[in-house]
């Protein structure tokens, strides 16, 4: 009978035993992980739609790591760190989410579908009906993407990682996922993991920062909503057309983003319906579910061990509070402009996690008191977190590598 | 549209090209010393123009 070593027979296993300590606890830990959050987006207390794929996808490519060829270990899954053209043309050929990764994820496509998806559900007429409170609310709910920057720098991080890391704050995936890229390719694996995987508990964990700083008696103000007026879908692709226009003169760099997202709200409003029923139905859906596979399957231990991921996590959580807490601080500083008559939990909505947020903040009014709608004002603070979230993308990315 | 919206149109239109006029022409003809104030009074006036806009929709007819 040949000499057979039984453990070589199944190479997950043997390169879990061949492997640094390090790696093996930290793949163990990974697999748990992708368990863990496959359960919790299955009972809902996390996004299903993300996390489902997501962690399918961490579990997966940590069991499977097997010996290549030199004896070196690695998956047949994806390498994100290729970077030489004959190397990754190989690679394209072998590794079977590598065409994916490399055609709509590392160029910041699959960003772009997902804000044009955005774009289509979104009611641009509620920042146009309310202007001055969405706006100011938006930019008060930016504390996050810009305390975190200098906090990141004192920490030890350079200017492009501390940028990329400060847009957390924004609670909007696709920046985050297009500012790394831009700014801190080395590190832009691990930064977008952390910002999805906080992301994904804004919905849980903003409802107890509302209940913290807002008391009952202020969540239940009811808005009056005899106030807002009618805007036409024509003003509202003239402004889309306008503003996309304009920003992507002031910030070319980030323009697929403006572009994405406004040819997304003139789709809707010109009422293409063909266009809306793919966009927000395949295109979107389909966008999310491989953005969540190709995040897990990036989470493999080799690959997100960085030194570096200790201060992610911290500055990640630091940046999506202080977006919150500035959010609430603007809705007090409007409840104190109009008399009392402004519900300071539509702050919270300024974070642009679109609709997260703007649904989050009215539960909270909803528990606090039934007959309260506030969802309108909502929307508007949260469409304009997209588009303060943008222009803040945009100045990172333009103002960051000039300062250099 | 009303003349009254149309108004706030063309001139929120026309603030926010200025605005961006000045950060990407003028700023690169400026001196050092005055390069940041024009890019920063650029961008403000370029944002100031969507706020214009914006002025101009939300009024009831």
């Amino acid at each position: 009978m040949p000499d057979i070593e039984f453990v070589n027979l199944f190479q997950g296993i043997a390169t879990l035993l061949a492997a640094d300590t390090s790696i093996t606890v930290a793949r163990l830990a990974l697999i748990a992980l992708g368990i863990a959050l496959v359960y919790l987006g299955a009972k809902n207390l996390l996004d299903p739609l993300l996390m489902i794929p997501m962690g399918f996808g961490m579990a997966s490519v940590n069991a499977a790591v097997l010996f290549l060829a030199g004896g070196q270990m690695g998956t047949i899954f994806i390498d994100p760190l290729v970077s030489n053209p004959s190397q990754l043309m190989a690679v394209l050929q072998i590794d079977f989410l590598q065409p994916l990764y490399t055609l709509t994820f590392s160029n910041g496509l699959i960003a772009c579908f997902i804000f044009l998806g955005i774009g289509v559900m979104t009611e641009v007429g509620y920042v146009l009906a309310n202007p001055f409170s969405s706006m100011f609310i938006a930019i008060c709910a930016e504390l996050g993407t810009v305390a975190t920057f200098p906090i990141a720098v004192a920490m030890g991080l350079d200017y492009n990682e501390a940028a990329s890391i400060a847009m957390v704050g924004g609670a909007d995936g696709p920046m985050v996922l297009y500012t790394s890229l831009m700014l801190a390719p080395d590190l832009f694996v691990p930064i977008t993991i952390v910002a999805y995987l906080y992301l994904s508990l804004t919905y849980g964990g903003y409802p107890y920062l509302i209940k913290l700083l807002i008391p009952k008696r202020l969540r239940g103000i009811q808005m009056d909503l005899s106030k807002i007026p009618t805007v036409t879908p024509g003003e509202k692709i003239a402004f889309s057309i306008i503003t996309s226009t304009v920003l992507s003169l002031l910030f070319p760099v980030a323009a697929p983003l403006f572009m994405s997202f406004f040819l997304g709200v003139t789709v809707r409003e010109a009422n293409l319906k063909h266009y809306i029923s793919f966009i927000e139905g395949p295109l979107l859906y389909g966008s999310t579910f491989f953005l969540g596979i190709l995040l897990g399957v990036l989470c493999e231990a080799n690959t997100i061990m960085n030194p570096k991921i200790l201060i992610l996590l911290v500055l990640g959580i630091l940046a999506l509070l202080l977006s919150g807490v500035g959010g609430i601080v603007g809705g007090y500083v409007l409840y104190f402009i109009n008399k009392g008559k402004f519900n300071p939990v539509i702050g919270i909505a300024g974070v642009s996690c679109i609709p997260t947020t703007g649904k989050v903040a009215q539960k909270a009014v909803t528990e606090a008191n039934p007959q309260s709608l506030i969802l309108p004002y909502a929307i508007g603070a949260n469409i304009s977190g997209v588009i303060t979230s943008a222009i803040i993308t945009g100045i990172y990315v333009t103002l960051i590598p000039v300062l250099k | 549209m009303t003349t009254y919206r149309r108004v706030y149109w063309v001139a929120g239109t026309c603030t926010a090209f200025a605005g961006v006029y000045l950060v990407r022409a003028l700023s690169l003809q400026a001196t050092d010393n005055w390069r940041f104030g024009v890019l920063l009074g650029g961008y403000a006036l370029a944002i100031l123009g969507l706020f214009v806009i914006t002025m101009g929709t939300r009024r009831k007819e």
